[in-house]
């Protein structure tokens, strides 16, 4: 036990300080990036931090919430309209916008995560980003309509550094990054974690275990929304208008296109799918609905022929080449396989 | 009076549509256990071919060959995809998730956004009093009710009713006497791409069609699919009848703009308290 635990300890430290190296580049990046590509290496943080806490459900549960967007936009409306309308100071609003996308979230899972096969879940999921596109169509006066809000704000001029608005909040951007993926790697290597794991193995094992896969799954599935509400907080003032093609079922299936594609279970996957499907397509132009035609065809693709993804393949392949005659190994990264969860049925 | 019957009447037609499009979720779901999220392009499929069709070469021509063309693309995706991933469900969630997300883009890129109306049926019929009804509603509800009614007869009749049913009901004996699931999933698929291509062609008789349509009636398709009780095709039809009406006099006499909140609010209390849906015999829950 207390082995085991300073394994986990270990691998904590080891991940953490991982976590903080990419943060330090980030930061740097920050500044010396040139002023044409500030928005581009805004979409990779944003991005980044969206996939990464997608895969707290998708790789730690086997998951799939077919609306995670929703509460990315859920986050950057309430910050906005917080802001605008009820007149709190920013850090405020995006506080309670956080709060509020985990109240939402925990209203539309729990009639949905404690079911064991994730179909409800995913519907339920889904249905959610359609009714807030919904709601937002039907109240324009209050939430601007399908054609979005803009947060009409002066300070442009006066950001430290002699920044500017879209690189001033690159610096928050990489924070939001830097915790996102501080909380998934402290989730994973923790007895939380562990828990999550052993009900992705066995979910009828686990409550012979005495604990409630459910109160796990539930836990899960609202942490990863308010951290995708956190990214909308940022997101929304940087961008300077938020519309509601931004939490759509599209949005949320090209987040878990990205995921998928990089490789579940993996920080590093994540971000490998969100550079090679937003940073890439970005940097050559490409036009965005041909890029979802490209995310969808290739979703579909690796789904069928390596659902474990790019960088999953590759560390398969890794192992292959390292081990040539040997089994892989039993534990280490066998985890990022698409294999579905529980033996339920 | 007179408006109440024109409402439940629009309620039975969207009803039927619902039926349609859920009966295709229902017995993919029951056969191969496949939760497909690519289901509404084949509405969006059919819908546009049907349209394009019937611009070039009649409306007499287009019906049988865009009901073709769904049944077949649903067809090709099985083997090609589907069929792979019985057993997996995260991997066929995901794969449909692309597909859904490929071909709305696709279409979207090819057709843009902009409504595109099918061939029109002019005229009207003069119900009880003043109200009237446009004559493509009555005809979209008497081919959604012939249509069920023979999908309800084969499945009762016909061999591949039967193999349908058997593989839903007992996977394992189906199997034993030669109708392994991962075979008789090809039927389901082709005959759920043909319902949805009857529905999208249904749709482009009354309403403009955008390449979104497909996403939007797969939301009331799973809806109803899963209020009846994955698996259950008389579920499905009494749960998609209770939409339809429920949406209609929602509209009608509560608030027009939460028209598609009523489904939604509907599906959660159902699945609180009843999380197997109303008609599932087994003991296979909902999800």
């Amino acid at each position: 036990m207390s082995a085991a635990r300073s394994a986990m300890s270990a691998r904590r430290r080891r991940h953490g300080a991982g976590v903080l190296v990419v943060g330090v580049v980030l930061l740097v990046l920050a500044f010396v990036v040139p002023e044409n590509r500030v928005l581009l290496l805004n979409a990779f943080l944003a991005y980044g931090a969206l996939v990464v806490g997608l895969d707290l459900l998708v790789g730690d549960l086997r998951m799939m919430p077919a609306g995670h967007a929703a509460f990315f936009g859920a986050g950057g409306y309430a910050t906005v309209l917080l802001y605008q309308k009820a007149g709190l100071p920013l850090p405020v609003a995006g506080v309670l916008a956080v709060l509020i996308v985990g109240l939402l979230a925990a209203l539309i899972g729990l009639p949905a995560v404690g079911r064991s096969s994730g179909f409800s879940f995913a519907i339920i999921t889904f249905a959610f980003g359609e009714l807030l596109i919904q709601l937002i169509a039907n109240v324009p006066g209050f939430f601007g309509g399908s054609s979005g809000l803009t947060i009409d704000w002066g300070v442009g001029s006066d950001m430290p550094f002699d920044f500017s608005v879209y690189r001033y909040f690159t610096l928050w951007l990489v924070i939001v990054l830097v915790v996102v993926m501080l909380v998934v790697v402290l989730v994973r290597n923790s007895h939380l974690g562990l828990r999550m794991k052993a009900v992705r193995a066995d979910e009828n094992g686990t409550r012979g275990l005495g604990f409630n896969p459910t109160t796990y799954k539930a836990i899960a599935f609202v942490l990863a929304s308010m951290l995708a509400g956190l990214v909308g907080v940022f997101w929304a003032p940087m961008n300077g208008f938020i519309s509601p093609d931004t939490l759509g079922v599209n949005q949320s299936i090209l987040l878990l296109g990205m995921l998928i594609i990089g490789g579940v279970g993996r920080i590093t996957g994540a971000l490998v799918g969100v550079v090679l499907l937003v940073t890439l397509p970005a940097l050559f132009d490409m036009d965005p609905v041909l890029r979802t035609v490209l995310v969808g065809g290739l979703l579909a693709i690796v789904a069928l022929l390596q659902p474990s993804g790019i960088v999953g393949g590759l560390a398969k392949l890794w192992t292959r080449l390292r081990r040539p005659r040997n089994p892989p190994p039993a534990d280490g990264a066998v985890d990022a396989t698409l294999e579905p969860a529980g033996a339920g049925r | 009076m007179d408006a109440l019957v024109t409402t439940i009447l629009l309620g039975i037609m969207q009803g039927g549509l619902y039926t349609l499009v859920g009966l295709g979720v229902t017995l993919t779901f029951g056969v191969t256990h496949i939760l497909n999220f690519a289901h509404g392009e084949f509405i969006t499929v059919g819908a546009y071919a049907f349209v394009l069709f019937a611009g070039g070469l009649g409306a007499g021509l287009a019906l049988p060959l865009a009901l073709l063309l769904a049944g077949g693309i649903a067809a090709l995706l099985y083997v090609v995809g589907f069929r792979r991933t019985i057993g997996n469900h995260l991997q066929g969630l995901a794969f449909s998730l692309g597909l859904l997300l490929f071909v709305e883009a696709f279409m979207m890129r090819t057709f843009t956004a902009t409504p595109r109306s099918g061939p029109r049926i002019e005229g009207t019929v003069a119900l009880l009093g003043q109200e009237q009804m446009p004559v493509g509603r009555l005809i979209v509800i008497g081919v959604t009710v012939v249509v069920v009614v023979v999908t309800a007869f084969a499945m009762r009749r016909t061999w591949i009713g039967l193999a349908l049913r058997a593989c839903g009901d007992d996977e394992f004996a189906a199997s034993t006497v030669g109708l392994p699931a991962k075979r008789v999933g090809l039927y389901a698929f082709v005959v759920a791409g043909v319902l949805a291509a009857v529905a999208g062609i249904c749709i482009a008789l009354v309403v403009p069609i955008t390449p979104l349509t497909g996403l939007a009636f797969l939301l009331k398709g799973f809806v109803v699919a899963i209020i009846g009780g994955l698996g259950s095709i008389e579920g499905t039809f009494v749960a998609a009848m209770m939409l339809g009406l429920l949406e209609a006099l929602g509209t009608r006499y509560v608030e027009a703009g939460l028209t598609n909140a009523y489904g939604f609010i509907l599906m959660i209390v159902i699945l609180l308290v009843a999380p197997a849906g109303l008609f599932n015999r087994r003991q296979v829950r909902a999800g």
